[in-house]
């Protein structure tokens, strides 16, 4: 610690860097096998917000021959001195450098995070092209959600694990362990692990036109993702790290559910975490009370893709509000379906304090809702902000997203008149003149993999911005409306690499050696060192984001299998085209997206009806 | 309800987070323990807290005060054994005592605090150290650009600052200083490390030196002060 403590007074936010958090784990070094350094590629505030960290850290650090220590991206301000003075990388737990560690897993949570991977991999003194990495250096996995498309990653990794990764994990540990010690290299362990369920090394494949083909007869051409079939049986972190800091999400979280069947047709999550697996609720309740004890939150979040469409919520608030604690505790929701029911849910757990509350219909006509398969009509969006004004609430936020495929003038109007309609509510419910706000959050269409929107471009800049000054001006007369929007710059090269190729690599690489860091911050941000990267590579970006992509073409991802089929996507694509929209297979019907037979897994719905029994859920 | 006093250790990792962070942690370790505290009230309660003064980020603190409100009477020592076995690394439980309920508020008594600064110069002698110490005591004014969210401004530290005491052992510097604090305002540790590098001419940064608050002081009678705990 004596050199951290030399740069710790000159950074802002010095708690980000020390480790030795409540909860956190410190092993003996010398007494473990498996050494893995987690790294979260953004800063400490983001990354500890991230339950899958804490999944991960905990999964790992009960096996009594493994450790988990977690990195971060240090601000611009540590990382100068991290250079100056020739300091590695080092975790938080041991202050031991990244290059220690046997393997370096990386979340993949953004595409705009990608430079700080490669910034990490600098700083911590590890070659940045697989290839050029030897024995000694550690091995460098990638894992989340942007493991479903990580070509432009590729050079850069030794594996990407797919899917859920608390199963997984363990086996990677296990071979890992087996294979050093039998005095094998990594290349075996590569070897061994490619051929199985979950794990896809890249340096096996190579692409082919757009496409990824293996290289060898015993590499599997298409790698399928690995699930975690019942959520109940899964570990569950009731023991989190507590950050030193107050966090992005700073609140204590039970996870209700894994997958989402909504099927909005524009969203990844929706696709590739499927099938739905939901907890139980006594389940739920012991580990919210646990996590609760724990660490001392007084807020607990419910956290899934859609925790309103939880099919036992309300035993699960009631089983909540029952417990004893010695302290008073909030129940939150991450987001809110757009309903009455939702609203009445939030209204409960509220409890008098009424900030705002955020509802995302997407698309401002029932037209362009149903070709993205958001089953929420006007009326539905009337009344859920009806029964939020009746309730107290003054502020209401609505999440919008502008470029969706097909969508004209009249749809960017029609949020308009959206936002409007809700006004006029919220008059005609009393709220007082002067306080009844609509915050309006506008995001750009990015098509991204798996998702029947693969195909689509995204529309030009010249465009975007066209659209948005409409909706400006649409809203300009409005002073109760806080219009904002995501930088349409970001959103574009989140396009590109959400489907891009291993061509995008060298792009990669000159953003990165111009100084490209934190490009999700907009203080850091800066499109045209981009630019010049890109001509620097002889990359046209535009070819990734803006090209329509064909059906009949091979794609970068298509070798990575989420068990959704590429046929349900195209038939959804259809559907879309044609206003058509599909149920949510919760209702009992299933809509053959594929996922079920391809991965031999099932939905998994909590029961209804059993009574929350306390006593029998405690240990 | 009643009223205890803890006198807490800062140190290392825990000194590197700020006063408002440092609140939360006590919340939080305070309902891990489970001790009968008492909420504030409104439509999100907290526990009821008030500490003495905040320390800067990365100073320690040796004897730090907060005062918590339990709603049955325990024993300090039953409060020390629950809280300690839940604070994180860097806190710990120097002392608990009971308060009476209608003493004045923690934070308006605190009048002074004594700092240790410790740090390392290159051919500083005992001799120039002392006179630079003499310099500043015996200075009139001794004017220092204070840097502040709203920018800069020029304050007058000399008023601050009532004992100082320097000694040196080969390159290594060690500074006692008692200085005001409170709400009369504050001098802080690194402001007089500055100016001693400054005055004496020596080549060092303040961010080198290694800073703990050693104690807290209330006015006693006739300006003396006395420790708070």
């Amino acid at each position: 610690m004596p050199a951290l403590e030399k740069l710790l007074p000159r950074v802002s936010k010095p708690a980000r860097y020390v480790g030795g958090e409540y909860n956190s784990v410190r092993k003996n070094w010398g007494g473990v096998e498996v050494k893995i350094a987690f790294a979260f590629p953004d800063v400490y505030e983001v990354g500890m917000s991230y339950l899958g960290l804490q999944i991960l850290y905990h999964v790992v650090n009960s096996r009594p021959d493994a450790l988990l220590e977690r990195v971060f991206a240090p601000w611009p301000d540590m990382e100068a001195l991290l250079r100056s003075r020739g300091i590695p990388l080092f975790t938080l737990e041991s202050h031991r450098p990244v290059k220690d560690f046997d393997i370096l897993a990386i979340t993949l949570q953004y595409e705009l995070t990608y430079t700080n991977i490669l910034n990490l991999l600098d700083l911590a003194g590890i070659p940045l092209l697989a290839r050029d990495r030897g024995e000694d250096k550690p091995l460098v996995v990638g894992g989340g959600p942007c493991a479903f498309n990580p070509e432009p990653l590729a050079p850069f990794f030794d594996l990407f694990v797919l899917g859920d990764g608390e199963e997984a994990v363990h086996e990677l540990i296990d071979l890992w362990r087996e294979v050093k010690r039998q005095g094998g290299r990594k290349q075996d362990f590569l070897r061994e692990l490619a051929r199985r369920p979950g794990f896809y090394v890249p340096s096996l494949y190579r692409q082919e036109g757009r496409g990824v083909v293996p290289l060898h007869p015993d590499v599997p051409a298409r790698v399928k993702k690995r699930v975690v079939a019942e959520l109940d049986r899964a570990s569950f972190p009731l023991r989190p790290v507590v950050p030193w800091v107050e966090v992005v999400h700073d609140r204590a979280m039970i996870e209700v559910f894994r997958g989402c069947t909504r099927g909005c047709r524009f969203c990844q999550a929706g696709m590739i975490y499927r099938p739905v697996r939901e907890r139980t609720v006594p389940v739920l309740v012991r580990q919210g009370e646990e996590v609760i004890r724990h660490t001392g939150y007084d807020e607990l979040s419910l956290t899934s893709l859609s925790t309103v469409d939880y099919t036992c919520l309300l035993p699960l608030l009631d089983g909540l509000k029952k417990l004893k604690l010695s302290h008073p505790l909030t129940v939150s929701l991450p987001s809110l379906r757009v309903d009455a029911f939702a609203v009445g849910v939030a209204e409960g757990l509220m409890a008098g304090r009424k900030s705002s509350l955020t509802f995302a219909p997407e698309a401002g006509t029932q037209r362009l809702r149903n070709v993205i398969n958001k089953k929420v009509t006007e009326e539905d969006l009337l009344r859920a902000a009806e029964a939020a004004f009746k309730a107290g609430w003054q502020r209401l936020k609505l999440y919008f997203m502008v470029g969706l495929p097909t969508e004209t003038e009249e749809d960017v109007r029609g949020i308009g008149e959206l936002v409007r309609a809700v006004l006029a509510v919220g008059e005609r419910c009393g709220v007082p003149r002067g306080r009844l706000r609509v915050a309006v959050s506008v995001a750009c269409f990015v098509p991204k993999a798996h998702t029947p929107f693969q195909w689509e471009p995204q529309i030009s800049q010249e465009e975007l911005q066209k659209r948005l000054r409409l909706l400006q001006a649409e809203l300009r007369r409005e002073k109760r409306v806080e219009l904002s929007w995501h930088e349409p710059r970001m959103s574009l090269l989140e396009a590109v690499f959400a489907r891009g190729d291993r061509n995008l690599a060298p792009a990669l690489l000159e953003a990165w050696r111009r100084g490209c860091r934190f490009d999700g911050w907009r203080e850091h941000f800066s499109f045209p060192r981009w630019e010049e990267a890109f001509a620097a590579a002889g990359v046209d970006p535009y070819a990734y984001a803006y090209r329509r992509y064909a059906y009949d073409e091979a794609l970068p991802w298509d070798h990575l299998d989420p068990g959704v089929s590429k046929e349900f996507l195209v038939a959804e694509h259809q559907r879309a085209y044609r206003g058509e929209t599909t149920p949510d297979c919760r209702e009992g019907k299933c809509v053959g997206c594929g996922v079920c037979p391809s991965l031999g897994v099932r939905p998994v719905l909590a029961e209804e009806g059993k009574s929350v029994s306390l006593s029998a859920s405690l240990p | 309800m009643y009223r205890y006093r803890l006198a807490f250790r800062k140190e290392s990792p825990a000194c590197w987070v700020g006063h408002l962070d440092l609140v939360r942690l006590f919340e939080q370790a305070l309902r891990r323990s489970a001790l009968p505290v008492v909420y504030s009230g409104g439509f999100n309660p907290r526990p009821r807290l008030v500490f003495a003064a905040p320390l800067p980020v990365g100073v320690r603190g040796l004897r730090e005060l907060v005062d918590v409100y339990l709603s049955s009477l325990l024993s300090p020592a039953l409060i020390q054994e629950r809280l300690a076995a839940v604070l994180p690394q860097g806190l710990a439980l120097v002392g608990v005592r009971r308060v009476p309920l209608e003493a004045p508020a923690l934070a308006s008594l605190v009048a002074g605090a004594a700092y240790r600064a410790e740090g390392e110069l290159a051919g500083i002698t005992p001799r120039e150290a002392e006179t630079t110490r003499q310099a500043i005591l015996e200075a009139s004014s001794l004017p220092y650009q204070r840097r502040g969210p709203k920018g800069a401004k020029e304050v007058d530290l000399r008023p601050g600052i009532r004992q100082l005491q320097v000694e040196v052992k080969g390159e290594q510097v060690v500074l006692e200083m008692l200085v005001r604090a409170g709400q009369e305002g504050n001098v802080r540790p690194e402001e007089v490390v500055a100016l001693f590098l400054k005055t004496g001419g020596f080549a060092g940064e303040p961010e080198d030196f290694y800073y703990c608050r050693t104690a807290l002081f209330a006015k006693g009678p006739g300006e003396k002060l006395i420790p708070l705990f």
